[in-house]
């Protein structure tokens, strides 16, 4: 990527979900793989991944823990399922979910402009988060990071969406949705619908950063342990490149299937091949191309 | 609903056995009229985990009250829908593993058999 931060507007790429009542977080604990419950004050926050019972991702959640509520992000496509998911299993808790999306706005800084914009980010630990005014209006600033590239997140209400706007625009530049996502293909990001799919579970896809292997139960918990514990997980997610454009989607050695793309923009991707093929620069067929793996993104 | 072996009774039974171990487990926490709660909650490896209370407070104003072998059974309405049909057992004995739910909506349990799918 470019070495000059640059700021995204994610209000349409992300949903915002906030959950309110004593037993929310407990709830999330039980229904996904990171140890929520590590999440003691607020302004604390995690990802975690929501999985089914069959331990396949349903989406990789931004859990942030704030003074009233918990504050959720997801992928927007991800949205319905998500809230559908934690509604069904809301039997006896106290727990409220309302879609604060369209009420809204968020940003992302990505490079290492954060720390002047936000001195106090600095003292954050990653995925925590921090209360700042602007223009009079509370926006919360969550400090993640892209790979290993620094980020910020800004959310606030959607009255201060152009005043953010304008504000970012005068210190970076702008990327569109479009430009983002050949950002994430060159940095090996997964995303929903694209890798962080039902067709996937979390090892294979690289989030194991986001498992707790001690934490007890939830959701899927039993299938995700045995991969792990049985080295059973039989492919890696892997960044890949190739020249000229990609006319299907199949992964072949030999003519042998190997993998698949799940990803693919001017000559980059991401996609996910056995274990026996996920060697760095090893190359590999799609079609009359050759496609080369760059970067193992799973371990 | 129906399965197999014919239709299901929509409601939820204690059998003697466990209703004894209940009333046991009552008296030893000094409270031998108790009552049993008993629900589902989200989580666990298969998506709804059993959960079983003694409580004295009376049931809620929503709760299904059930009355059998000399045990009152309190279920709130929501977890009602995954429990119907539902016996509660005790697996007593050196292997045995307590309190057992035969839930004939359970479609799939996890391996320690304390949560299940629907």
């Amino acid at each position: 990527m470019s070495e000059n931060p640059v700021f995204v507007d994610l209000v349409d790429y992300f949903s915002r979900i906030d959950l309110y009542g004593e037993d929310s977080l407990d709830l999330l604990d039980r229904l996904s793989t990171n140890k929520l419950e590590n999440l003691t004050k607020p302004y604390m926050g995690m990802g975690s991944v929501l999985t089914t019972n069959k331990g396949r991702i349903i989406d990789l959640l931004s859990v942030n823990r704030l003074p009233d509520k918990i504050l959720l992000i997801t992928a927007k496509k991800a949205k319905r399922k998500v809230i559908e998911w934690i509604e069904f299993y809301t039997i006896m808790e106290d727990v409220s979910v309302e879609d604060i999306s369209d009420k809204t706005c968020h940003f992302r800084v990505i490079g290492e402009g954060r720390d002047e914009l936000f001195p106090r980010i600095s003292e954050l630990s990653l995925h925590d988060s921090m209360s700042c005014e602007f223009e009079g209006e509370s926006v919360i600033v969550i400090k993640e990071e892209m790979a290993t590239v620094p980020c910020i997140d800004v959310i606030g209400a959607s009255t201060v969406r152009s005043k953010l706007e304008d504000f970012f625009s005068q210190r970076f530049n702008h990327v569109n949705l479009e430009e983002f996502n050949q950002l994430r293909l060159k940095l090996g990001v997964p995303s929903f619908g694209f890798e962080l799919t039902e067709k996937f579970n979390p090892l294979e896809a690289g989030l194991i950063s986001h498992i707790s292997f001690n934490k007890g139960c939830y959701i899927g918990q039993e299938v995700v342990a045995r991969l792990d514990t049985y080295d059973k997980v039989q492919r890696k997610l892997v960044r890949l490149a190739w020249q000229g454009n990609l006319e299907q989607k199949e992964i072949t050695c030999n003519g042998k299937p190997v993998g698949v793309v799940t990803s693919a923009e001017k000559g980059i991707g991401l996609g996910f091949v056995r274990n026996a093929y996920a060697e760095l620069e090893k190359e590999l067929d799609c079609g009359d191309r050759t496609i080369v793996v760059r970067e193992i993104l799973a371990g | 609903m129906t399965t197999a072996q014919g239709p299901v009774p929509l409601s939820i039974a204690i059998s003697e056995e466990a209703a004894h171990h209940v009333k046991e487990f009552a008296a030893a926490e000094g409270n031998p009229e108790a009552d049993l709660r008993v629900g589902v909650k989200g989580g666990g490896c298969s998506g709804l985990t059993y959960i079983l209370e003694i409580v004295s407070d009376g049931p809620r104003e929503t709760d299904k009250v059930i009355d059998e072998n000399g045990v009152r059974l309190f279920v709130d309405k929501k977890s009602y829908v995954f429990l119907a049909g539902t016996i509660l057992e005790y697996s007593g004995g050196l292997n045995g593993k307590g309190f057992v739910f035969n839930n004939p909506n359970a479609k799939t349990t996890c391996g320690c058999g304390t949560s299940f799918s629907v």
